[in-house]
């Protein structure tokens, strides 16, 4: 069964219909567990709309989403907290690292709303599998960039989700730091991690197998990464919304 | 870790924050803890001032043949006329009253005007070891008698009758030695002369009769009480209290109650905005910090929570240094200035009042920005990111 079933995902804003502005057009997919994928497109292309929509974060106008069986949207507000701590982790385009707490208890903090019962053990567990084991106990004020983004991405797989999002996870990095951010993905994702990234750099996606491309709302390609789709398949989905 | 540290973590990292809600508080609460305090003082004071008087409550007999006037009263029983009597069995009676352990003195009198040298004057047979138990500022210029064929005079009295200590006099047919003479007490005192009860019942034919009973409730609060109780147990007699003290004493208190309840209301309403503001300003700067606990699956109770225990926390310290604030202002005062005499105690009431209001205040005013950051979306906060 697919892990994610996206059906008919129209977002707008505005109720005028003449007025009205679409961010996302009648978007279509599914996602396999295990998959690792890019989705790509210029700015306003949709990318964020979509990835809050992933994000159990932002209702669709119309559509709906499927996680696991789960129809997210049709959950309330609170089931929606729930199934955002149990089904998916977030890697922000900045790490946003809660400054007050060290590595470790920023590693915790999903943790802290869950019945696991080692929490501190399991944390450490994650800082060792990002390779940050020794700085446990230092703040985010004293960890580099990309020490900051490890112990992001540590903080989004501790509770072993179902569905890893990031958002430009390497966009704010050097190169190297960047390239190294993305072996780690490739490693979790060679661990069987579903990730989705959003991403408009392409040096990002190299490590994906399946790569969607969004313009003005529309997926004008759902291939895997590196094909090039014949001109016919673009435009995936009927583009139209109410 | 549990949402309680990410709250006291958050307090730690923000100490200029939490500062200002804890000194917007404790202006507040000490504010409060004063003005209570004072009050506690002050109607201590008064009580004490009003014990001082001596006895507050008279018990006389019901039925009125002749009327005589005694500390601001009118006292029947003084001719022979009266058609109730009271007797030592009703000090007895008194005595076993529910509330009989708020009684600090029980006092029969019998009262009979007298001649001594051709001079009129009242004389009160009292047992002298309860009068001076009651009236503790008694001094005397000589000594207190020592037997039954001694007497005290008043300042009044004795000047009227042209005596002084050691002098002898006589009363109907027996002799007595004024043992000594009372200062001026500003009382109705002043005016009497003072013999043994037994005494002055046998020299009057009065058998074990009594004109009345003053009697001395413990505080003023306790009158009423007492009061009630005697008339219960003495359906002979009446039963009357200083009346003018009690009323003094409630409409002082009241006067200040009113006042200090609006300064503190308007204070605390004060405190409760600097919290408020504070707060929804705290709410305001951590947005995207709100985003990520939502992002990462903190339901909305769980945001609150750690917004009301920072809120907690600080009242918690707002009110513990409010209330060393305001006790000290207020234990201070009689040092800095002496002519202010009040008895300024520490009282754990005050104490979990101050704490109890503080944590109120705090955690009223912080249930708008609580709902407020419980309530942000976590896209829109995630917008900012």
């Amino acid at each position: 069964m697919s892990l994610v079933i996206a059906n008919g995902v129209c977002k707008y804003y505005g109720n005028d219909e003449k007025t009205r502005v679409h961010a996302l057009l009648r978007v279509e997919f599914t996602i396999e567990p295990g998959e690792y994928i890019a989705v790509m497109g210029p700015s306003g292309s949709g990318k964020s709309t979509l990835l809050a929509i992933l994000g159990a974060m932002t209702p669709p106008s119309e559509g709906s989403l499927l996680v696991d069986g789960i129809d997210v949207y049709a959950l309330s507000q609170e089931k929606r907290a729930d199934f955002r701590r149990e089904y998916l982790g977030f890697v922000f385009q900045q790490p946003q690292l809660i400054p007050y707490l060290t590595a470790l208890e920023n590693v915790m903090l999903p943790l802290v709303i869950s019945d696991v019962k080692d929490k501190k053990g399991l944390a450490a567990q994650m800082l060792e599998k990002v390779g940050l084991g020794d700085k446990a106990k230092r703040l985010p004020s004293e960890l580099s960039g990309g020490e900051q983004s490890r112990v992001a991405i540590a903080r989004a797989i501790v509770n072993d989700p179902p569905m890893l999002l990031a958002d430009e996870p390497v966009g704010s990095l050097d190169s190297k730091t960047g390239s190294e951010i993305l072996d780690l993905f490739q490693a979790l994702h060679a661990d069987g991690q579903t990730i989705i990234m959003v991403t408009h750099n392409p040096e990002s996606i190299r490590d994906t197998g399946r790569l969607i491309q969004l313009k003005d709302g529309v997926i004008v390609s759902d291939a895997a990464t590196g094909e090039v789709l014949p001109a016919e398949s673009h435009a995936i989905g009927n583009g139209a919304c109410r | 870790m549990r949402l309680d540290t990410i709250a006291l973590k958050n307090l730690a990292r923000r100490k200029g924050k939490a500062a200002l809600v804890v000194v917007g508080l404790a202006v507040g609460i000490a504010t409060m803890v004063s003005i209570v305090t004072l009050m506690l003082a002050f109607e201590k004071s008064i009580d004490t001032q009003l014990d001082a008087f001596g006895f507050n409550i008279v018990v006389y007999p019901a039925s009125t043949s002749l009327s005589l006037n005694y500390g601001g009263m009118n006292i029947s029983g003084v001719d022979t006329f009266e058609v109730e009597t009271l007797t030592e069995a009703d000090i007895e009676k008194a005595r076993r009253i529910r509330s009989a352990n708020d009684i600090t003195a029980i006092s029969p009198k019998v009262l009979q005007a007298i001649e001594v040298k051709n001079r009129k004057a009242l004389l009160v047979g009292v047992d002298f070891d309860e009068e001076f138990q009651a009236k503790k500022w008694w001094k005397v210029m000589g000594h207190k008698p020592s037997s039954k064929d001694q007497v005290i005079l008043g300042s009044d009295a004795a000047r009227n009758l042209r005596l002084k200590a050691g002098d002898s006099m006589k009363i109907g047919s027996q002799s007595f030695k004024v043992a000594g003479i009372l200062h001026e007490t500003g009382s109705q005192d002043d005016g009497l002369v003072f013999s043994d009860i037994e005494r002055a019942q046998a020299l009057f034919d009065r058998g074990q009769d009594l004109s009345l009973i003053e009697i001395s409730a413990q505080r003023s609060e306790q009158i009423d009480n007492v009061v009630a109780e005697l008339e219960k147990a003495l359906p002979g007699a009446e039963v009357s209290s200083i009346k003018q003290a009690v009323k003094y004493r409630e409409e002082a208190m009241g006067s200040l109650a009113r006042f200090g309840l609006i300064v503190t209301a308007i204070i605390i309403m004060i405190s409760g905005f600097i919290v408020f503001v504070t707060m929804t300003s705290s709410v305001n700067e951590r947005k995207q910090e709100i985003g990520v606990f939502r992002a990462m699956g903190y339901r909305k109770s769980s945001v609150a929570r750690i917004i009301l225990t920072e809120a907690l926390a600080v009242s918690v310290v707002g009110g513990i240094v409010g209330y060393i604030a305001g006790f000290g202002a207020t234990y201070a005062l009689p040092q800095v200035v002496p002519s202010i005499e009040l008895p300024v105690e520490a009282s754990s009431s005050v104490f979990l009042l101050a704490l109890a209001i503080a944590v109120l205040v705090g955690l009223v005013s912080s249930l708008m920005p609580a709902r407020r950051a419980a309530n942000m979306d976590p896209a829109d906060a995630l917008k900012s990111l």
